[in-house]
């Protein structure tokens, strides 16, 4: 008969865990799991993950980018770091939701995870002060943070987490074989979002320097730790990095600039509030005891160091670490705490850290108390709603593939990555053609439009192992040109409303001038989207004339 | 393997179990809106995908790590793994549809092998 016995600690974890996910997406997710449309969704690039993921999904492997996200380039490489996508596609096949559910939900499970594995790390330093720590990850859901779940700053989040395993493996290099643990944690974190492989190796680099300053030796046996890791690493990385090196490392090659903002919601320093009282002190006091708080305290200095790097030329890259710095900060926070109490109470018991725990708990979920950085309540259905939903699928399905389709102005296409969800190559009237349009009174053919899509790589495909050319350098001026003639579109998207009522009314007019040609007729709408077939692209479609 | 180690799997499987039932009601609570049958192939494909591919893969340093610190861990572990190795697997031309199941039984089967016949 097998004993099971009340271990106050894993119920401790296990109940983290549950409010760490309501306050997180509980809440935020409308306590469903299962949606019906990508839920919650609320900037461009969260489609941007969630359309290439499914794209994943459609094609069975990560071989090609659809070429709807590159502009219509055909065979272009996958060219994102690809774990969160995979793993985002398995977990929908296995659990049976879609993948816009799965995958959001898991960078908000890495994030609880990353808080335990935090935990796990401060822990071997001292127990009392990771109970105290453990809340402060909950302010990854307050003021700006927030927005780096629901705005899709995905990758970072997920990569992070790795990271975290990163700092837990250089807590525990007295493990045989750890650095199987270096390899494989290095080359995730590569593999889901590529700076924080840099932020690791700068982190696993003080941490030599230091173990060697505080053993006064260097150490041989941490040294081929480290070679056997990189190996690891190199080879579980190798086709990815040549596709990285001579894409990204050829199309956005990083240059170090210094930007004292972002044009993001993200942190500064100064929003931990009192909290950061407790930082100061949690970090004088864990140089006083650097040789035992080596990790904790190294993890947390070096985040601080780095995700301020963008005053040194770490730009974006700085302030996207921050999302996840209430985690990496935790322990300087509680270790303030707690020693500063220890001068008050020299018999310090776990029950008072667990006490002093939920009470910080209760302070960062409470909005009331002054002076405390806060958790936010973010409660929004995002920008997609079921009626262009159902459109996206009826476009998805319904089509052909090599059709074109053109949107006209809806409110929500601006954040232009969600149109990706027709799975078509499209066109989309800019606003200001469509204001241009309305005051000079014109039903144009040709209107002032935009190719949206994903840039960045330069839709590359291979020449060889080792190069790459680019097509969306190569795409005909026509398709790249700001002045598209809507005859040549097979499909029309028109919003029936908008916030601006006169661009309701424009689509609405343009819609009914186009269904006067025997050749062109509505094959979908519902009350929000109205879509019509044009069987006879390039044709002389509409009339121009004024209203 | 002795017979005491297969006991003392047989027991950190019964506190998976354990562990899995309280997700479930964690997760029916946070996510009430969902149908039972949703939240448990859920919380089941999470501890599938994650966890128990994780406890395997860990045991190889069950001496040196507690139960909760290898299977929050062995979480990190097997998501870095199934991660990578689904991209190469799609690369080389297996559906991303089959690697659900095939990873993690891949990753608890290694995990099984490893303890098993590591050097005492």
């Amino acid at each position: 008969m097998i004993q099971i016995k009340l271990d106050l600690e894993k119920v401790f974890l296990v109940l983290f865990f549950g409010v760490f996910l309501l306050l997180g997406n509980g809440f935020l997710f409308g306590h469903r799991l299962q949606h019906d449309y990508p839920y919650a969704y609320l900037a461009s690039d969260a489609f941007q993950h969630q359309t290439r993921a499914q794209g994943i999904k459609d094609a069975g492997s990560y071989k090609n980018e659809p070429s709807y996200i590159v502009m219509g380039v055909q065979n272009a490489v996958g060219y994102y770091p690809p774990a969160l996508y995979h793993l985002g596609v398995i977990l929908s096949y296995v659990s049976g939701l879609e993948v816009y559910d799965t995958i959001y939900f898991l960078v908000f499970f890495f994030a609880a995870v990353a808080s335990l594995v935090m935990y796990f790390i401060i822990k071997q330093f001292n127990k009392n002060v990771a109970l105290i720590s453990l809340p402060v990850s909950l302010l990854v859901f307050s003021g700006g943070l927030y927005t780096g779940f629901a705005w899709g700053h995905w990758p970072t989040i997920a990569s992070q987490f790795f990271l975290i395993c990163v700092f837990w493996y250089s807590s525990r290099t007295d493990l045989n074989k750890s650095y199987i643990f270096l390899g494989i944690f290095t080359a995730a974190t590569f593999m889901t979002h590529t700076s924080e492989t840099v932020f690791a190796a700068i982190y696993l680099v003080l941490f030599f320097i230091a173990s060697s300053i505080i053993n006064k030796k260097i150490g041989l046996s941490l040294t081929k730790n480290f070679i056997f890791g990189a190996i690891i690493a190199l080879i579980a990385v190798f086709h990815y990095l040549v596709i990285f090196r001579y894409v990204w490392g050829v199309r956005q090659t990083f240059e170090f600039a210094v930007s004292k903002t972002w044009d993001n919601p993200t942190m500064y320093l100064s929003d931990f509030k009192l909290l950061l009282l407790f930082m100061a002190a949690g970090i004088i006091f864990s140089l006083l005891s650097i040789r035992k708080s080596l990790v904790p305290a190294l993890a947390s200095i070096s985040m601080i160091i780095i995700g301020n790097g963008n005053y040194f030329g770490f730009r974006e890259k700085a302030f996207q670490l921050r999302f996840l710095w209430p985690v990496f900060l935790s322990f300087l926070i509680g270790f303030g705490i707690y020693q500063l109490l220890k001068f008050l109470i020299k018999e310090w018991k776990t029950s008072y850290s667990i006490v002093l725990s939920v009470a910080m708990a209760v302070l960062i979920i409470t909005p009331a108390v002054p002076l405390m950085p806060h958790y936010r309540l973010l409660e929004s259905s995002g920008l997609m709603d079921s009626l262009h939903w159902e459109s996206f699928s009826w476009l998805a399905k319904n089509t052909e593939k090599g059709a074109k389709i053109y949107f006209f102005y809806g409110d929500i296409y601006s954040q232009d990555a969600l149109l990706r969800n027709s799975k078509r190559m499209h066109y989309q009237i800019t606003p200001e053609g469509m204001v241009d349009a309305i005051q000079k009174k014109e039903i144009r053919r040709v209107y002032d439009s935009e190719l949206p899509g994903d840039g960045g790589g330069g839709g590359p495909y291979r020449k060889s192992f080792f190069s790459f050319g680019f097509g969306i350098d190569e795409l005909p001026k026509d398709v790249r040109s700001p002045k598209q003639d809507i005859c040549k579109f097979n499909y029309l998207v028109f919003d029936r409303a908008a916030s601006q009522q006169a661009f309701a009314q424009y689509n609405l007019l343009v819609a009914s001038e186009l269904a006067k040609k025997e050749y062109i007729h509505p094959v979908f709408e519902n009350n929000y989207v109205v879509i019509l077939k044009n069987n006879n692209p390039g044709a002389d479609c509409i009339e121009q004339r004024n209203f | 393997m002795n017979k005491e180690i297969f006991r003392e799997i047989k027991k950190e499987l019964m506190y998976v179990g354990i562990i899995f039932i309280i997700f479930l009601i964690i997760f029916k609570i946070i996510y009430y809106k969902d149908p039972f049958l949703t939240s448990l192939r859920f919380v089941a494909s999470l501890f599938w995908m994650f966890v128990l591919p994780g406890y395997f893969a860990m045991l190889y340093w069950k001496e040196k790590l507690n139960f909760t610190e290898r299977l929050v861990i062995g979480i990190g572990l097997s998501a870095a793994v199934i991660g990578i190795a689904s991209y190469y697997l799609g690369l080389i031309g297996l559906n991303i549809g089959y690697h659900g199941y095939i990873l993690p039984a891949v990753i608890i089967a290694a995990g099984f092998l490893l303890s098993h016949y590591k050097k005492q």
